[in-house]
């Protein structure tokens, strides 16, 4: 059985929720919520997720700023990283993949087929 | 003449004593020019300001000392008027015209006056700076003075205060930017909430798991599609806001339709399905280009086959074709609905327009569908239209530039960075042609009549190219190239050679042969500067190491320069024409070194076959006998012009060799 761990970094404590529930449709995900940037810090070094999937507007310290000490810590830097954004436009979706993120995952998502969509995300990045 | 009732003259301003009605001569007609203009000058309205043909004030009436603040007696014969403007302001306003008239206009006077001293109406706004060093925005009219014998004597300027106007102008600018960023926000701080709600009920509604009563379900079913509906609806206001604040970021690349359209229809299959309607691309349709952005596109053939689906009866046919047609490529989508009634037919395009919006609403449309397709369509160049079809229903086209047309189209409006060019001609006459082209097809150009005015203008200005004529009569061409490639800023700099009989019209069976003369050397080379030529980045097309084809009979030299080049790059050495010619066929070369002292005569042609499998001249280097007699020099110059070349053709090349080195020109 493949592993498929998710860490879900995201402020909204509904979103967390759903995400949950939704990829719990697929018993081989595992997933854990944390509500910021720095409480999904501290859990991605600690606990080994497959992928990340990080909400871009966080109070605080805010999605893009995650990632890059995701990036910069050797523990998290090859976890793929998917952005979940309600900026749906196709230039802000370029710029958040120039970011470094694996990929963008616009707000609505479909929740059916959400787990199906980060299965596809889950080749480790290269940090270089 | 009319005449009022006490006998004065009222009409048509006739000046002449008149017999009045009680029998004396008297001056009827008060209203003289004079009269007139000394009202007007005399107005606190305006800002009259007169020049002599200089620039120095030498009128300055009450206006412009209310507005300006200055007494008369401050500025006549002490200033010009560009010393009552921002210097900046100046300088912009020389660079608008700069680029509308393709010349350079140097900032000062000149630039103030450069309209009116053409004869042309110069109308504008700009802002005064006051004596206590305020600014106070001004609506402008400049027109020339001139004498009985036309020549102009001075420059009038009449400013009225448009300190209003400008400052309407910001205030809803500012109004535009906030409502703009307010709708902006307000969508995406909508998504959050409705991404939840729509998580939730798709959750509920989608997972076979949840075992919910019927009536349960129904209700939350609902629910969903009914926060889909607001999704959508969110999606496309935030659209149209962008689309009418010009943010909508379009990314134009070459796409073919068809593909796309069979794409747009696969994804709409699932929804036809759903109400029992079928849809098909017509077979007939054919594969054609356009200039677009694809999602963009996809976009418009969603809306469209989702209202031909929405509207089409349960077992209807929606069709769609696509059929290139003369310079456009034309897509049709035909439903089998009710049509639309006539009454209804001004509006469609309009914002939440629906000809019946209950029924519309409940098939989960957002009424913004259509405006979103004209605007779109209208930004990809194109137009949408619709007609009743045959046998019922309604069939909606959209045309789009194809390719081609598209590309001409874009050339047009690709002048945001304007490149710009030193022509060195030395005949008003031929330049006046070619500027005139180039600035329509957006280059800024300036022009050297002699040659140490291309010398001072190179060493002033960055150019991203030069072009040389080289039957100039005065000084010869090839002289002017060698004094211009010494100069180390045109280091990386294009020279193109042109003949002064440059044809306006494209000959299509003569492809161009505009040289690129990257150098010109004398024997004996210097063979260090050889190098550095070679070393420039504009020789390299793409690869590391330059290939370099050098022609010439002396196997002395031709070794030398071998050895010199092998650190930089390829070189194929060869001693004759026709083994030239062979390798030219073989390989493709980034510069050739032509030794005229082989290529003299008939040989020189060979010239004109350094082409590239493009057809592009292949830059190059001549070597040549520092000490020529002259019928030498004049053999190899009419070998050089012997190319008869288009406008176009040099246009081509100038777009072609420009695109990826613009830099080489621009940065400063």
């Amino acid at each position: 059985m493949s592993s498929c761990r998710v860490l879900h970094i995201d402020d909204e404590p509904d979103i967390l929720e759903i995400v949950a529930a939704s990829l719990a449709l697929d018993p081989e995900f595992e997933v854990r919520g944390c509500s910021s940037g720095a409480d999904g810090l501290a859990a991605a070094a600690e606990w080994r997720a497959d992928l990340i999937l990080l909400d871009v507007m966080m109070p605080i310290m805010d999605g893009p700023a995650t990632l890059r000490h995701l990036r910069g810590n050797p523990k998290t830097a090859n976890i793929p990283v998917v952005f979940m954004t309600a900026r749906a436009q196709s230039r802000e979706l370029e710029h958040f993949r120039s970011l470094g993120a694996t990929n963008v995952i616009v707000k609505p998502f479909d929740p059916m087929t959400l787990a199906a969509l980060l299965r596809r995300q889950m080749q480790p990045v290269d940090a270089g | 003449m009319a005449k009022s009732s006490d006998g004065s003259a009222i009409e048509g301003g006739d000046t002449r004593p008149t017999e009045g009605a009680a029998g004396t001569v008297r001056i009827v007609a008060p209203l003289t020019a004079e009269i007139v203009q000394r009202a007007i000058l005399n107005s606190a309205s305006f800002a009259i300001i007169a020049t002599d043909a200089n620039g120095v004030i030498q009128l300055f009436n009450a206006g412009a000392e209310r507005l300006l603040g200055y007494a008369a007696s401050e500025v006549v014969n002490k200033k010009t008027p560009d010393d009552l403007h921002d210097p900046q302001q100046v300088i912009a306003r020389a660079q608008a015209l700069s680029a509308e008239f393709a010349t350079a206009v140097s900032p000062g006077v000149g630039a103030l006056a450069f309209k009116a001293a053409r004869g042309i109406e110069d109308v504008h706004e700009i802002d005064y700076i006051r004596k206590d060093g305020s600014r106070l925005p001004i609506h402008v009219t400049i027109t020339a003075l001139r004498n009985d014998r036309n020549e102009i004597i001075g420059y009038l300027k009449i400013g009225i205060d448009n300190s209003n106007h400008a400052s309407l102008i910001a205030t809803n600018r500012e109004k535009e930017r906030l409502k703009d960023e307010f709708v902006a926000t307000v969508s995406h701080e909508l998504r959050t909430p409705l991404a939840s709600i729509t998580g939730a009920l798709g959750l509920l509604t989608g997972n076979p798991a949840e075992k919910l009563p019927d009536s349960a379900m129904r209700l939350l079913t609902i629910a969903y599609r009914n926060s889909q509906r607001l999704v959508r609806l969110l999606n496309d206001i935030l659209d149209i806001e962008k689309m009418e604040s010009g943010g909508l970021y379009f990314d134009f690349k070459r796409i073919e339709v068809r593909s796309i359209v069979e794409q747009a229809i696969e994804a709409n299959r699932a929804f036809a399905e759903g109400l029992n309607v079928r849809i098909r691309l017509d077979p007939a349709s054919a594969a054609a280009e356009v200039r677009g952005d694809s999602d963009r596109l996809m976009q418009v053939m969603t809306n469209l086959l989702s209202n031909a689906i929405k509207f089409s009866p349960a077992g209807g046919e929606v069709v769609v074709t696509v059929a290139p047609r003369d310079e456009t490529v034309r897509i049709s989508v035909r439903d089998h609905g009710h049509g639309i009634p006539d009454e209804f037919k001004h509006h469609i395009f309009e914002k939440f327009m629906q000809a019946d919006a209950t029924d519309a609403r409940q098939r989960g449309g957002t009424g913004l569908g259509l405006s979103i397709v004209k605007q779109i369509v209208n930004r990809l160049g194109g137009a949408v239209s619709f007609e009743d079809a045959a046998g019922g229903g309604t069939t909606f086209h959209v045309d789009l530039p194809n390719w081609t047309r598209a590309v001409r189209l874009q050339s047009r409006f690709a002048t945001k960075a304007r490149l710009h060019l030193l022509l060195c001609e030395d005949d008003p006459e031929a330049a006046i042609v070619l500027l005139d082209r180039l600035h329509q097809e957006g280059f800024v150009t300036d022009v050297a009549f002699t040659a140490n005015e291309a010398v001072t203008r190179v060493a002033a200005t960055r150019y991203a190219a030069i072009l040389v004529d080289l039957q100039r009569p005065q000084g010869d061409g090839i002289g002017l190239i060698r004094r211009l490639r010494a100069q180390p800023q045109i280091y990386n700099t294009l020279i193109v050679v042109l003949s002064a009989n440059l044809s306006a019209e494209r000959d299509e069976k003569q492809p161009s042969t505009l040289l690129n003369i990257l150098d010109w050397l004398d024997t004996p080379i210097d063979i260090a500067r050889l190098v550095r030529v070679i070393d420039r980045p504009i020789v390299r097309d793409g690869h590391a190491r330059p290939s370099v084809l050098h022609v010439g009979s002396d196997p002395e030299l031709l070794r030398v320069v071998a050895e010199a080049l092998d650190a930089k790059a390829e070189v194929l050495s060869v001693d004759s024409i026709d083994e030239a010619r062979r390798a030219l066929a073989a390989k493709r070369f980034d510069v050739a070194v032509l030794d005229v002292a082989l290529a003299a005569g008939s040989g020189f042609d060979l010239v004109h076959e350094l082409k590239d499998s493009d057809g592009d001249a292949i830059p190059l280097v001549v070597f040549s006998p520092r000490d020529a007699n002259p019928l030498f020099a004049a053999q190899v110059h009419s070998a050089l012009i012997k190319s008869r070349t288009s406008i176009d053709g040099l246009i081509a090349t100038l777009r072609k060799r420009l695109r990826g080195g613009a830099n080489d020109g621009e940065a400063a």
